[in-house]
């Protein structure tokens, strides 16, 4: 009795003190869910971008398995490089982005097997670059926060994408196969930006 | 159908503008061009079919490594061809790209591997070349590229698939014939007949 009298004591004031339920609500009137999808979708849907993640995810999968786990803090810190870098850089970012992107998947088409100082590097240095393409020009902090939580967070994808579906491959197919499908897949995202590089200096 | 309905369903008809679904601006004009770039031509389609056909006879790791050099090597073409960088012969390339891979797959050449990425990187230039020179500039650049890319990757596929018939007993001799229709059309293109 006791004890249900405790209870009593302290939901009653509970119940009478607590705010209205905000569960799922996002932060409603600010707006911060759309910031963040519209970060996320710059890097998402923007093929240069997209390109250069993609193929550092099948190059680490290629490196070694769970490999994403070492390469993966470079990446992020390549990727707060670049924010502090964005507001000085102009549209040379793209195509350095590009030339990067397709460093990384012609590396990862032509090595049998891949380095690991090499792959940590150009983790580094992928996500310096596509972090100043997606912020080009932008001062620090002109944009919401959620927005560049969207960007990191798009960047972060496509490289665990590219690294999940290659160690898929790998651990899937059959050994003599895998590897090279994976390669060839490399080449392709190779090919495509070797001639996008060509497209821009046109 | 009676009389009402025809007369309502032809001057519908007569009156209806151009359907405009799917016209695919954008990227997909661009992909869609790229795509059927390489498979509208029958030159480019024997080369890259006697790339993955080839490979069959070389055996691994030749039969991957061949379709892993080739999109590669025609990038660097195509951006030569973007770039409006001149490149003798080039049509004389890709017919004669026709001819040679066909006449080794007819004689079931087993070339070292380096000597096979060497002849098929030199012709890959040519072919990545006219795709490059090609490229109508009113269509989305990066569809273009993905388009060509991977419909290059699936003829090599194509060729690969059919190369497995040397496998079974009779499947070597189809193969070899296909090489010989590949170097037929190669010279046809040669001489100018095609």
């Amino acid at each position: 009795m006791v004890y249900l009298s405790r209870l009593i004591l302290l939901l009653v004031p509970s119940a009478l003190l607590s705010s209205q339920a905000v569960a799922h609500s996002f932060g409603a009137g600010t707006d911060q869910f759309a910031s963040f999808v519209e970060g996320a979708s710059v890097v998402i849907f923007d093929q240069v971008t997209l390109f250069a993640t993609l193929s550092l995810g099948l190059m680490i999968a290629l490196w070694k398995n769970r490999g994403v786990v070492q390469a993966l803090p470079l990446f992020i810190a390549g990727l707060a490089l670049g924010f502090l870098l964005a507001p000085s850089v102009t549209t040379w970012v793209i195509m350095g982005a590009t030339v990067v992107g397709a460093i990384t998947a012609t590396i990862g088409a032509s090595l049998n097997q891949q380095f690991k100082p090499l792959t940590l590097i150009l983790a580094l240095f992928t996500g310096l670059l596509v972090q100043m393409v997606s912020l080009e020009g932008h001062v620090w902090m002109e944009l919401s926060v959620s927005i560049y939580v969207g960007v990191t967070l798009g960047a972060i994808l496509p490289v665990m994408l590219g690294a999940a579906t290659g160690e898929l491959l790998l651990e899937k197919l059959p050994a003599a196969f895998s590897r090279i499908a994976v390669r060839v897949a490399c080449s392709w995202l190779a090919a495509i930006q070797i001639m996008m590089l060509a497209f821009f200096s046109r | 159908m009676n009389v009402k309905q025809l007369v309502a369903t032809l001057t519908l008809m007569f009156f209806s503008s151009m359907a405009i679904a799917h016209t695919g601006e954008g990227i997909n004009t661009g992909f869609a061009s790229g795509f059927w770039h390489p498979i509208m031509g029958w030159d480019h389609v024997v080369a890259m079919v006697a790339v993955g056909l080839w490979g069959a006879f070389l055996g691994a790791p030749a039969i991957w490594i061949l379709p892993v050099v080739f999109p590669l090597v025609m990038a660097i073409g195509g951006a030569l061809g973007i770039a409006g960088v001149p490149l003798p012969a080039v049509e004389t390339g890709i017919a004669l790209s026709g001819v040679v891979l066909g006449l080794l797959i007819v004689f079931a050449v087993k070339a070292p591997l380096w000597i096979a990425a060497v002849i098929v990187g030199i012709f890959a230039i040519f072919h990545g070349h006219a795709h490059g020179t090609e490229f109508p500039t009113e269509f989305n650049a990066y569809g273009y590229a993905v388009g060509f890319v991977i419909a290059t990757g699936l003829l090599h596929l194509v060729g690969i698939a059919f190369g497995f018939l040397t496998k079974l007993d009779f499947g070597a001799i189809l193969v070899r014939l296909g090489g010989a229709i590949i170097a037929l059309v190669g010279g046809g293109y040669l001489l100018g007949v095609l």
